[in-house]
């Protein structure tokens, strides 16, 4: 028996990874955020904001995968394949990042003040009262397509039959918590750092409530996995000798981007530690470094078990 | 409808990397940049003078009839012919290389600009046969195959260590080794169903006595226990 690790999927696809589920979650709750008017506030800065921010990372993370490619003039077939190809996880996930996009870029026209250039064309302003007219049901659409971006990052992991660490239930799952969870962290930073709006503060307490389970609960996941690759097979074995013996895994990802924030912001919210923007900023950009090592680690240590 | 399969006694092979060459230029492959569509592993095993023993392993793509690197493709380049072959399309492919990975056979190779600047140099820009940067792999020499013939790695064994056929023919010689159990498919529990099966080392045995048989004296000298030769499942 050999083990191998693949060298195929580097950085790059981890950058898209993370951008991806992040940048799509960021789209899903700021628009529910606004849409629904969590913790009372109006959130319209924070839907502008959190779209702008959420459309930019998921096209840098598409741009990262586009240059992986091994030819980028063949790219637009993966487009059509939906329609012939509904197994492929990548196809439907194109589609749900491009939805997203358009999705967010059409929520945020509404929200706009002054929109340069384009301000005084009567195309713009109609297509914007268009916008305006259906922002409920763009902002869902544009949600749904985002959580489904969120979901299927962990769902092409887990199309990977021979690797142990990807093909099980648990990565959908990590994935998802880790994207919303990170997707919080980058608004939290937003709320803080750009909008600084007093009004809302039930909405921020509600995020760093939210954020602190989903931490606890990705702990959790960790944990389920620790034992899943310990007895399991000895492809899960090497994976877990290799994440647990490296230290950015140990100290990157699950002390620094796991366990200090969720301590941090569980001692916020039990008034233990004392609540401002530079703890709750420190928290979130920890979080951010988690999820990205997060993404980065797991895709280092798909291990193959070939039996020559 | 054909189902084409391939047999490989690992008793039969010497290593002689024939079947690399053939391939090689057969098909047109990067092989200065180590990328082959079929190699052959070279498996040292034992630990002592008594028990050392070579063993090669020739490996191909497995031409899965449930193959998961069709299922992850998202353009479509990688498909199954109706001959049961397991085939890319290099001006379809863009190349994400899912498929590699979901490959639990390390059949595939990435091609890219470079590969191909290069192969133009080597086998000549009039008779290149794929042109496009894309993932590739053994196709079974599926030109060859329509034609009549067999894949270039066959036809060069030296020791007839592959056995190429048709499975759907029950009078096949392949058929028969195939439905006797002889020959058994790799990591048959990912539910790949693959069509390339290995008859495993039989020719080692371990000449163990019990310390009460007499002839026992006779072998002072102690005979360290060989591995299992082929693990295959």
């Amino acid at each position: 028996m050999t083990y191998a690790i693949q060298t195929e999927w580097n950085w790059l696809v981890a950058v898209y990874l993370f951008l991806g589920g992040m940048g799509a979650m960021i789209l899903a709750i700021s628009i529910f955020a606004h849409i629904y008017k969590l913790g009372g506030s109006d959130n319209r800065r924070l839907a502008w904001w959190g779209n702008w921010i959420g459309l930019a990372m998921l096209a840098i993370g598409s741009a990262m995968l586009f240059y992986h490619l091994l030819n980028h003039l063949a790219v637009w077939r993966v487009l059509l394949g939906v329609f012939y190809k509904p197994d492929a996880w990548i196809a439907w996930g194109t589609w749900f990042i491009i939805f997203a996009m358009i999705g967010a870029f059409w929520y945020t026209l509404p929200l706009t003040k002054k929109m340069p250039i384009f301000e005084n064309w009567g195309i713009y302003q109609w297509f914007k009262g268009l916008c305006e007219k259906h922002h409920k049901a763009i902002g869902w659409f544009t949600a749904v397509n985002g959580i489904l971006t969120a979901v299927y990052t962990g769902l092409l992991l887990q199309s990977f039959p021979a690797v142990s660490l990807w093909h099980n239930p648990g990565i959908p799952v990590l994935f998802t918590v880790s994207a919303t969870s990170t997707a919080i962290a980058t608004l939290l930073i937003v709320q803080y750092t750009i909008l600084k709006n007093e009004h809302d503060h039930a909405l921020r307490h509600l995020f760093e409530k939210t954020d602190t389970w989903l931490i606890g609960i990705e702990i959790v996941i960790i944990l389920t996995f620790l034992n899943y690759l310990l007895i399991g097979s000895e492809g899960g074995r090497v994976s877990y000798e290799l994440l647990w013996g490296n230290p950015g895994w140990v100290f990157g990802f699950v002390v620094i981007g796991l366990i200090v924030p969720f301590i941090i912001e569980l001692g916020v919210l039990t008034k233990r530690i004392p609540a401002g923007a530079f703890t709750i900023i420190s928290a979130a950009v920890m979080v951010l470094i988690g999820g990205y090592l997060l993404r980065h680690y797991i895709l280092a240590a798909g291990v193959y078990e070939y039996p020559w | 409808m054909a189902r084409y399969a391939m047999v490989i006694d690992l008793n039969a092979c010497i290593g002689c990397n024939a079947c690399m060459a053939a391939c090689a230029i057969d098909n047109q492959t990067p092989f200065w940049s180590g990328k082959w569509r079929t190699t052959v592993e070279d498996i040292a095993r034992g630990n002592s003078a008594d028990s050392a023993m070579r063993q090669f392993f020739p490996r191909l793509c497995n031409h899965c009839d449930n193959p998961p690197c069709v299922s992850v493709c998202p353009t479509g380049a990688t498909y199954k012919t109706e001959e049961g072959i397991v085939v890319v399309k290099d001006d379809v492919c863009m190349g994400c290389q899912a498929c590699t990975l979901a490959c639990p056979y390390d059949a595939r190779y990435a091609v890219n600009y470079k590969d191909n600047t290069q192969k133009k140099t080597v086998f000549g820009e009039e008779t290149l046969k794929k042109t496009k940067p894309s993932v590739d792999k053994c196709d079974f020499c599926r030109d060859r195959v329509l034609e009549g013939r067999l894949p270039a790695c066959v036809e060069t064994c030296v020791g007839n260590s592959r056995m190429f056929g048709d499975l759907e023919d029950p009078n096949a010689e392949i058929s028969k080794i195939v439905a006797s159990g002889q020959a058994q498919p790799l990591l048959p529990h990912l539910g790949t169903r693959p069509n390339v099966f290995y008859i495993p080392v039989n020719k080692q045995r371990i000449h163990h006595l019990r310390e009460s048989d007499p002839r026992s004296l006779a072998q002072q000298a102690p005979i360290e226990a060989s591995e299992q030769i082929t693990e295959l499942t």
